[in-house]
């Protein structure tokens, strides 16, 4: 097929491809500067000699965030609550928003439930009594105080389910006549079409379970049993504090205090946390371009 | 279909499997204490310790027989520690000893019935020299009485050391003249010298500044404004201020003392005199560190551990010392350094339905043999490198309470009656002096504050001078300074900065006290005139 | 010219039928519909009794927010006081120019939150060479991971009227320095930028994953009837998306009293109170400078979801009202 490009649809494109470009490097130009801050010297940094290349090259950030044990006894629990809290969070979102995605002729309380869900979105009940519920269903410093009080994603369940409203009706009728079930429509002729939406969302939930920091605070009463980014969180978020109690600083810490520092460090930090992220996301995005080439569901 | 079936399963069968992890059954005969750990996340273990399994737990388990739980740890840096406190107590769920940083914590618990009354058990079991204690620090202990009854173990506080400085660097100085600015006339004359000279030596006039503030200027830290204040006889401490008693003998509070306009008419006149850094009010302690460290600045007021942090980075860096000095006087008044009242401090408390609070008490008897008068291997064992915290519970004494000992001990040359603490402090001081210890970290900030150049001397010095004025609130905070404090706190901040950088004119100070009181400051002024009567 | 809007068509039908439906009643609900609905209900018991335990039980707690409440009594123990906390609260005289600074920051995220994501998902959907719109895309999501911890000391290093980057540049084609972070103008505007810099990319996941949807036969039918570029734009890829835009923006009407905590607590300082103190900073003061205020922070919080709801009622009525499609 044979298509005339017109002299406007080239400037266009060309003007858009700068805009782009000129975005992307907007976007990037903090977190190179960031990883370079990482491989630097203290000394480099806090000179304001660093932009986008490490001045004198060194890995001790690194080797202070790995200095202690509890970096992979931490990384090993958020890994555990990832690899349980997306599948489960993937399986709920599924579950509810297909119910939810059905006409009230379908589905009569359909309208009640979704208030239901969407209300919890806007009231909560606050730290003291959330804490008391995750403690009183015994929860308290198990990998599933981490993972049930946040399994149900509301946004998440309303973005799978505005998609799946979105598909033509037609396609389901056909498999109910042919006599199947909601659970079979769902699985068989629903789902393969919600790749790319799935794929979004289940980004999502990867995201908020590899990031998140403040649950491991209040539902692990142990620094042992803290998730990975409240321990780096721990480490870096209040030099102020921790300096202030030099007095009772270590000599072994006092050594990496001399060599790092809350920049360094921190900048160091962003990089492990990110690189996950950064690693799944081209696996994900993959599937959005299937989604662009099977996008035909008629 | 299948999937979905499959993944179900998996999560039943992991849910079981943790369900069933934990299942630890005690030894009845042994004594059980549990506690809570404050310790920082970074926590050093010696060789393979552990929360559970370290070197306190195996002594006290070796000399006690008794078994140390660890049912909890939380960060001290951060506020993961208070965020847990505060679910616990609504949850009633203490473990047998836990320390309290806050003293609301202590109220609320004594009043909820979750403490225990230790009166009696204190004084059966404690050892003669921990029961010494009491009377040695009447007002720490003051602190956990209630109603002629005690109810915990506290730090024992002297605050004395918790005073203003003044402080510069070595080459700085230098480049005025040598001699530190005794009065705020010669200090901002100083000032304005180092802003427009060249003091860092780069060949560049005018890219420095010649007095550090910070964007919270009445913080407690490098970079406050408060030993401009006390010069003006304004006692203060923080951000919170403090109360203390005027002429007449009534309460009243620091930041609404008609002087504190000299200071701020000071302040502005530095700023746009381009002394201040213009820029000051979107930097932070940690910024202005950067500052520090690259030379921008190298003058300004600060606490007494200027040497541990941030002048550290300055020693470090360029190999010079930023020396404290006694703060410069405004002419015509005589300085007032606010400090807490030695009862507010931190507390120790057994939960009210421990099993065995003898073996708290007996945990402290061994702490006291060890760690404050054990042998200096001990000391070193047992208490440095922040191993004291593994203990479930350990007695806080100040180094201020031996600091007349240990300057003593280094005016003679001789650490012969010094033992545990002030013996590893006399080493470090004199480590550092000598050049044996001139890259240690530890020396040069305990040198900041013991030896002769130190700020404990000069502390010492107010404290000769009657300078110190102790906050009056103590044991009872009224409810209306819980409910206005963190709205007059921001008040103050916003305003004394909108003051300083001229958005606000000073001829509108009495205006600003007039708001401060109508915000509810008359309010808890009251009640602190009720609650202190004179 | 109808099949042009496949969405919105179908919707508006789905409603009609919905109508036909309720004008016939059936005879009893539970004899007969109910059994054929039932694996529907099967399918919503998971969720329904985590949200039930974890969201709905400890909304007890909205109690503290009507309580004199001391931790000591708890949340059963402790006395009533009616509406004295709000009274304390509103009575507070920087409460309602925090509400306002709160507003304008607020729906200035709100609003470019919305146009800048689906600008650009459009923009990067008219490129065809994938390499490159991946590419672009994998490098725009880079910033929503960053804490604002972090990015705030970026911020004030290239905002800083002295030395930054932006002034330097600003200084070049003539314009004074600007103290975007310590002006009471600039403030608000330099959130509202700073944020939608941070989300944009991320946010156009979305609307990127919408377009995707999008049946490729409507533009070949479109190109065959001649439509150009703008107008395949304006009838088949803007109703595509539209569902999807009305959804966040819905969405996003709970943020109305959200105006950013971690980013204006990082960077607010005492020269910019007046505009820049919002809602959640405020909060934040109450519960840890000094000892926590449950109830006033909790009262202050249903304050919060009382205005967030009544602006999400409102535009999920307007949404089904207007373009005749429901939300949730």
């Amino acid at each position: 097929m044979a298509i005339k490009v017109s002299t406007s649809r080239k400037v266009f494109m060309t003007f858009n491809v700068i805009i782009l470009v000129l975005l992307a490097v907007l976007c990037v130009f903090p977190f190179v500067n960031l990883l370079a801050i990482s491989f630097s010297s203290r000394d480099a940094v806090i000179a304001n000699r660093v932009t986008f290349w490490p001045v004198e090259f060194n890995l001790n950030s690194y080797r202070f965030i790995l200095s202690n044990n509890q970096f992979i006894r931490s990384l090993w629990i958020t890994v555990q609550r990832t690899f349980i809290g997306v599948p489960l969070n993937m399986l709920l979102i599924i579950l509810t928003a297909y119910p939810l995605s059905k006409s009230k002729k379908e589905f009569r309380f359909r309208s009640f439930f979704s208030w239901f869900f969407v209300f919890t979105t806007l009231f909560h009940g606050g730290l003291v009594p959330t804490w008391m519920m995750v403690r009183n269903t015994g929860l308290l410093n198990s990998i599933w105080a981490l993972i049930l009080p946040s399994a149900v994603n509301v946004f998440n369940i309303l973005v799978v389910m505005n998609y799946m409203r979105s598909l033509p009706k037609e396609m389901e009728e056909a498999a109910l006549i042919d006599g199947a079930g909601p659970l079979q429509v769902l699985t068989k002729i629903i789902l393969p079409v919600c790749k790319p939406t799935l794929a979004t969302v289940a980004l999502f939930s990867f995201v908020f379970h590899w990031n998140s920091w403040f649950d491991g605070m209040i539902y692990m009463q142990r620094v042992d049993l803290y998730p990975l980014q409240t321990y780096l969180q721990t480490m870096i978020i209040n030099p102020e504090a921790f300096f202030r109690n030099a007095t009772n600083t270590s000599a072994a810490v006092a050594q990496f205090v001399r060599l790092v520092d809350a920049r360094t460090t921190g900048a160091a930090q962003l990089f492990l946390a990110i690189l996950p992220i950064m690693c799944v996301y081209p696996f994900l995005q993959k599937y959005f371009a299937k989604g662009l080439v099977m996008g035909s569901v008629k | 279909m299948k999937k979905l079936m499959l993944l179900g399963c998996g999560l039943m069968i992991a849910l079981v499997l943790v369900a069933c992890g934990d299942d630890t059954a005690g030894d009845s005969d042994t004594r059980v204490v549990t506690t809570a750990l404050q310790a920082s996340a970074v926590q050093v273990f010696r060789d393979d310790d552990t929360w559970d399994d370290n070197l306190w737990t195996r002594l006290i388990y070796d000399e006690l027989g008794i078994v140390v739980d660890v049912t909890f740890t939380a960060d001290s840096s951060t506020d993961a520690y208070s965020n847990q406190m505060n679910l616990l107590l609504a949850s009633g769920d203490l473990p047998d000893v836990l320390r309290f940083d806050s003293r609301e914590w202590f109220r609320e618990a004594v009043d909820a019935g979750l403490v225990m009354d230790i009166t009696d058990v204190f004084q059966e079991y404690a050892s003669p020299e921990v029961l010494a204690f009491m009377e040695r620090y009447p007002e720490s202990f003051e602190g956990v009485t209630v109603d002629g009854r005690l109810y915990g173990f506290p730090f024992m506080n002297n605050n004395f050391h918790e005073a203003s400085f003044f402080w510069m660097r070595d080459d700085w100085l230098e480049y005025v003249g040598g001699v530190p600015p005794q009065t705020l006339d010669e200090m901002v004359e100083m000032a304005i010298a180092l802003s427009e000279g060249d003091p860092d030596g780069d060949g560049i006039y005018g890219n420095t500044f010649g007095f550090a503030l910070q964007s919270n200027v009445v913080a407690n830290n490098f970079g406050s404004i408060g030993g401009m204040l006390a010069a003006f006889g304004v006692p203060n401490y923080g951000d919170s201020g403090i109360f203390f008693r005027d002429a007449d003998g009534l309460v009243t509070h620091s930041f609404i003392q008609p002087e504190v306009r000299y200071a701020l008419e000071i302040l502005n006149y530095l700023f746009e005199a381009g002394a201040i850094d213009p820029e000051f009010i979107v930097k932070d302690l940690s910024v202005l560190e950067t500052d520090l460290a690259l030379g921008r600045i190298g003058v300004g007021y600060h606490m007494n551990w200027g040497t541990w942090h941030p002048f550290n980075t300055v020693y470090t860096e360029d190999g010079v010392i930023v020396r404290p000095y006694p703060i410069p006087r405004a002419p015509g008044f005589e300085p007032l350094h606010g400090t807490r009242n030695n009862s507010m401090s931190e507390y120790f408390v057994i939960a009210a339905d421990a099993a065995h609070p003898e073996a708290i008490i007996e945990i402290i008897n061994l702490y006291y043999e060890v760690a404050v008068a054990g042998t200096q291997e001990q000391f070193l064992e047992f208490w440095a490198d922040e191993q004291y915290r593994l203990s479930p519970i350990f007695i806080g004494i100040p180094t201020e309470n031996n600091a007349v000992d240990i300057i003593a001990a280094l005016e003679a040359g001789s650490s012969e009656e010094l033992v545990g603490q002030p013996l590893a402090i006399f080493d470090l001081v004199v480590g550092f002096e000598d050049g044996s210890l001139a890259d240690d970290m530890n020396a040069f900030g305990t040198w900041g504050q013991m030896s002769e150049y130190g700020t404990m001397r000069l502390a010492l010095d107010y404290q000769a001078a009657g300078m110190l004025v102790a906050d009056i609130m103590a044991g009872y905070v009224p409810e209306s300074w819980l409910h206005h404090s963190a709205n007059l706190v921001s008040h103050v901040q916003t305003n004394f900065v909108n003051f300083i950088i001229g958005n606000r004119s000073l001829d509108e100070f009495d205006d600003f006290i007039q708001e401060w009181l109508n915000m509810g400051g008359q309010e808890v002024l009251d009640d602190m005139n009720e609650l202190y009567p004179n | 010219m109808k099949r042009l809007y496949p969405v919105i068509c179908f919707e508006i039908e789905r409603t009609d039928n919905e109508m036909q439906q309720s004008q016939k009643k059936k005879p009893s609900y539970w004899s007969k519909d109910f059994k054929k609905e039932l694996p529907f209900y099967l399918m919503l018991i998971p969720a329904f009794v985590l949200v039930l335990v974890y969201s709905y039980g400890p909304m007890v707690g909205i109690a503290m927010a009507f309580q004199d409440f001391r931790l000591a009594d708890g949340i059963f123990g402790s006395n009533f006081n009616g509406l004295d906390n709000f009274r304390t609260l509103f009575s507070m005289p920087n409460f309602w120019p925090v509400i306002r600074n709160t507003l304008i920051i607020a729906l200035g995220k709100m609003i470019g939150g919305i146009i800048v994501p689906v600008g650009f998902a459009l923009l990067l959907n008219e490129i065809r060479h994938m390499g490159f719109k991946k590419s672009i895309q994998t490098m725009v999501y880079l910033p929503n991971f960053l804490s604002w911890v972090i990015l705030a000391s970026i911020f004030i290093d290239i905002l800083s009227p002295s030395d930054g980057v932006v002034n330097h540049m600003l200084g070049m084609i003539g314009i004074e320095p600007i103290f975007f972070l310590g002006d009471t103008t600039w403030f608000p505007i330099t959130m509202i930028f700073t944020e939608i810099w941070r989300m944009f990319g991320f946010g156009a996941i979305i609307y990127l994953a919408a377009l995707t949807g999008i049946d490729p036969t409507l533009y070949e039918a479109a190109q065959i009837d001649g439509a150009n570029r703008i107008k395949q734009t304006l009838h088949i890829t803007f109703p595509g998306i539209l569902s999807t835009v009305i959804l966040m923006t819905v969405l996003s009407m709970s943020g109305v009293l959200d105006g950013g905590f971690d980013q204006i607590f990082n960077m607010y300082n005492p020269a910019v109170m007046e505009t820049g103190d919002i809602l959640d900073t405020l909060i934040f003061r109450f519960g840890f400078q000094g000892t926590p205020q449950w109830a006033l922070s909790t009262a202050a919080n249903l304050f919060r979801s009382v205005v967030s709801t009544i602006f999400v009622v409102t535009s999920y009525i307007l949404a089904d009202r207007l373009v005749g499609y429901r939300i949730f």
